[in-house]
C-alpha cells in the first residue's frame, strides 16, 4: 500500500448530513440498473415501443379512418358533440398499460432491495447519517423513475403530439385537464406498483426471485379477481383486487365518456368499468400501503439483523 | 473522553449480547478485544445508534447515540466486519456515494473518493466493479468508505479479516498512521491480539458480553513480579551462578530472565556484574505479552 506516496488529507468542505441523501440513493440506484447492458437495452426498447404504440394510437385517432372522416368527426356527426381526440388516445393508452408496466416493474423495480440485501449493503447505508425514511424514499424514487418512463411519459408525449395535430377548437385548458385526469390514475398505479415491487423485494435476497414473485402476485390478483366474480360472487368490486383494473376504473370515472362504436381499442376493459370509484381508490391505496408497510418493516428488521 | 458507556446491556431474546458494560475510551487508538461472540460488534452498533441498548447509557463524542444517532454517525467512519458492498458500482463510485450519504456535496464526494482510494492503495482499481474485488481489496475499499468524509472517530471491525500477511501489515500501517499522524480516534475491534498490540495504546477486553479488563497496554503488560531481561556477552555462565548464589531466580537464555528476591533491587544486578567482570549489554524490566494478559483474563486459551 503506497502510504508513503499518498497522504491522508483532512476534508475542509461543507457537510449537510441527510440533505441530498434521497437523491443520492435514487440516482445511484438508477445508475446501477442502467449499467447492466441487457437491462438498459430492454428498458430502452420497452420505453420506445411504448412511445411508438402511443404515437400510432394518437396518429390514427387524428387520421381519417372511414369515409374521409376522423374518429372525432364520426362521433360529432353521430350527434355526440366535439370530443377531444386526446381523450380517446388517453383511454386507449390506459386500456393497454398492463404488459409494459408489469415487465418493467418485475425487471427493474423488484430487484432493487433484494440486491442490496444480497450484497449486505444495508450496514454501509445505515452507518451514514441517514434514516430508514431516506433509504425507502430513495428506492421508491428510483422505482418510480422506471415505472414512470412507461406509465407517465407516454401520456405527456401524446399531449405534446396532440397540441400540434388535433382540432383547434379544443381549448388548451380542456386538453390539460384530460392530461391531468389521465395522469392521476397512472400516477397512483405507478406508486402502487413501485411500493409493492419494493415490498416484495425486501423479503428476498435474490433479484430473480423478487421479479418472479411480483409477476406471480399480480398475475394471481388478476386471475383470482376474475375467477371470484365470474364463478363465485358476481360482485364486480372484487375486480378491484387487480391494481391495473383499479387504475383503469379511476381513469374511466375521470376521463370523458366515449360513446360505444364498433371501433377497436377504444374502450377500457369491461371489468374496470364496473368498479366503483371509491373501491378503485381504496384498492390502489391498499396496494401502496401494503408495499410501503412491508418495505419499512423489513428494512428496519433486516438492517438490525445483518 | 471520546466515548463512554454505563451499565449498557443488550438482549436479543434470551441471548445476552452485552451485560452491564461500563467503559471509557479516550483519544487515540483503542483495541476492542474479545473472542468471537463476545459482543464487540453489538457494542459498536449501539455506539453507532444502529440498534438500541436494552438498558444503560452510552455517549459518543458528547452525544447520545440513541437520541441523536444521525449526529453521531455524521462524525464516525465505520468499517463493518461482514463482507458488504453496494452492488453494481465501481470502487470509486461506492466511496463517492457513501460520501454523499455522509452529507458531502456530489463533486466534493467524488474528488475525495479518488483521494482516499489512492490513500488505501486502490488507485489502479478505482474503475473496476467493486463486486469483482478480491477480499483484500474489499477490505481496503471498506476502509476507504470509512475515511471518505474525514470522520473524527473511526470504528474498524476486524479490519484485517481475510488479508494476507503483507496486506495485513499494510492495513495496520495505515491504521497506525491515521491514529498517530492524523489525530484520528480509532476503535479497533479484533480477536487478533497482535493487530491490537501493534496499533493501539489502550485496550478493552470483552468476554461473553462483559468487560473483563480495560486500560493501557503498557500498564497491562508490565511485569510486577520484579523480573528483568538481561543481555550478556556470550559465555558468561559465572554471572548466572553468582546471581543464584545471592538468591535470584534465573532462567538462562537470550535474554536471561532474572527475578529479584523480595528485598532485592535492580542495582544488585550491576553490582554482581562488576564483581564478575561482566559488561551487561542490556537490562530492562521484563514485560508480559498482551496474549498472556488476555489469556489470563479469559481464563482459557480459546482466543487470539
Amino acid at each position: 500500500m503506497p502510504v508513503d506516496q499518498a497522504s491522508f488529507r483532512p476534508y475542509q468542505g461543507v457537510r449537510h448530513p441527510g440533505r441530498g441523501a434521497i437523491r443520492a440513493i435514487a440516482g445511484t440506484t438508477i445508475r446501477r440498473v442502467m449499467r447492466r447492458t441487457w437491462l438498459r437495452l430492454m428498458f430502452v426498447v420497452i420505453v420506445l415501443l411504448n412511445l411508438v404504440t402511443t404515437s400510432i394510437m394518437s396518429y390514427f385517432t387524428n387520421q381519417e379512418i372511414a369515409g374521409g372522416q376522423t374518429f372525432g368527426e364520426i362521433l360529432e356527426q353521430r350527434g355526440f358533440g366535439p370530443l377531444d381526440p386526446f381523450a380517446i388516445s388517453m383511454r386507449g393508452f390506459i386500456a393497454q398499460i398492463n404488459l409494459f408496466s408489469l415487465v418493467v416493474a418485475a425487471l427493474t423495480a423488484a430487484p432493487l432491495i433484494a440486491e442490496d440485501r444480497r450484497a449486505r449493503a444495508l450496514p454501509l447505508y445505515f452507518s451514514r447519517p441517514i434514516t430508514h425514511v431516506h433509504y425507502v424514499l430513495g428506492k421508491l424514487a428510483a422505482a418510480i423513475f422506471f415505472l414512470g418512463a412507461v406509465l407517465l411519459v407516454p401520456p405527456i408525449a401524446m399531449f405534446l403530439y396532440e397540441i400540434g395535430n388535433s382540432p383547434a377548437e379544443i381549448e388548451f385548458g380542456d386538453r390539460l385537464g384530460v392530461l391531468a385526469d389521465g395522469l392521476i390514475p397512472l400516477g397512483a398505479l405507478t406508486l402502487a406498483l413501485a411500493s409493492i415491487s419494493l415490498g416484495i423485494s425486501s423479503l428476498v435476497e435474490r433479484s430473480n426471485i423478487a421479479s418472479l414473485a411480483l409477476f406471480g402476485l399480480l398475475l394471481f390478483a388478476t386471475v383470482f379477481s376474475n375467477a371470484t366474480v365470474e364463478l363465485i360472487t358476481e360482485d364486480p368490486r372484487w375486480y378491484a383486487l387487480d391494481p391495473f383494473y383499479s387504475a383503469q376504473a379511476v381513469a374511466h370515472h375521470l376521463l370523458p365518456e366515449i360513446p360505444k362504436l364498433d371501433l377497436p381499442a377504444r374502450a377500457l376493459p369491461r371489468q374496470a368499468l364496473q368498479i366503483p370509484l371509491s373501491v378503485a381508490w381504496s384498492s390502489l391505496a391498499g396496494w401502496t400501503a401494503l408495499g410501503v408497510g412491508l418495505l419499512v418493516w423489513r428494512v428496519r428488521r433486516v438492517e438490525v439483523v445483518e | 473522553m471520546i466515548l463512554r458507556t454505563a451499565d449498557l446491556s443488550k438482549h436479543f431474546g434470551r441471548v445476552t449480547a452485552l451485560n452491564t458494560v461500563t467503559l471509557e475510551i479516550g483519544e487515540g487508538a483503542t483495541g476492542l478485544l474479545g473472542p468471537n461472540g463476545s459482543g464487540k460488534t453489538t457494542l459498536l452498533r449501539i455506539l453507532l445508534g444502529l440498534i438500541r441498548g436494552s438498558a444503560g447509557t452510552a455517549e459518543v463524542l458528547g452525544l447520545d447515540p440513541q437520541r441523536e444517532p444521525r449526529a453521531v454517525r455524521a462524525q464516525i467512519g465505520y468499517m463493518p466486519e461482514s463482507e458488504c458492498i453496494v452492488p453494481g458500482l465501481t470502487g470509486v463510485d461506492v466511496v463517492a456515494f457513501l460520501g454523499r450519504l455522509a452529507g458531502m456535496p456530489r463533486r466534493a464526494a467524488l474528488q475525495r473518493a479518488h483521494e482516499v482510494m489512492y490513500y488505501v492503495g486502490l488507485d489502479e482499481e478505482r474503475y473496476r466493479e467493486a463486486s469483482e474485488y478480491s477480499q483484500g481489496m474489499q477490505q481496503r475499499l471498506k476502509l476507504a468508505t470509512a475515511l471518505v468524509h474525514d470522520p473524527a472517530l473511526i470504528f474498524l471491525d476486524e479490519p484485517t479479516n481475510g488479508l494476507d500477511p503483507e496486506g495485513r501489515a499494510d492495513m495496520l500501517e495505515v491504521v497506525a498512521e491515521l491514529a498517530g499522524e492524523h489525530g484520528k480516534h480509532i476503535v479497533l475491534s479484533s480477536h487478533l491480539l497482535r493487530d491490537v498490540e501493534r496499533v493501539c495504546r489502550h485496550v478493552v477486553m470483552l468476554e461473553k458480553g462483559r468487560v473483563v479488563r480495560t486500560g493501557a497496554i503498557e500498564e497491562m503488560t508490565s511485569d510486577d513480579t520484579g523480573t528483568y531481561e538481561v543481555r550478556l556477552p556470550e559465555g558468561m555462565p559465572a554471572y548466572a551462578e553468582a546471581l543464584r548464589a545471592r538468591g535470584f531466580t534465573v532462567a538462562e537464555g537470550d535474554p536471561m530472565l532474572v527475578e529479584l528476591p523480595a528485598d532485592g533491587a535492580a542495582r544488585l544486578l550491576f553490582a554482581v556484574a562488576r564483581e564478575q567482570g561482566v559488561t551487561l549489554r542490556g537490562l530492562k524490566p521484563s514485560r508480559r505479552s498482551l496474549e498472556d494478559v488476555f489469556l489470563a483474563e479469559m481464563g482459557n486459551g480459546d482466543a487470539g
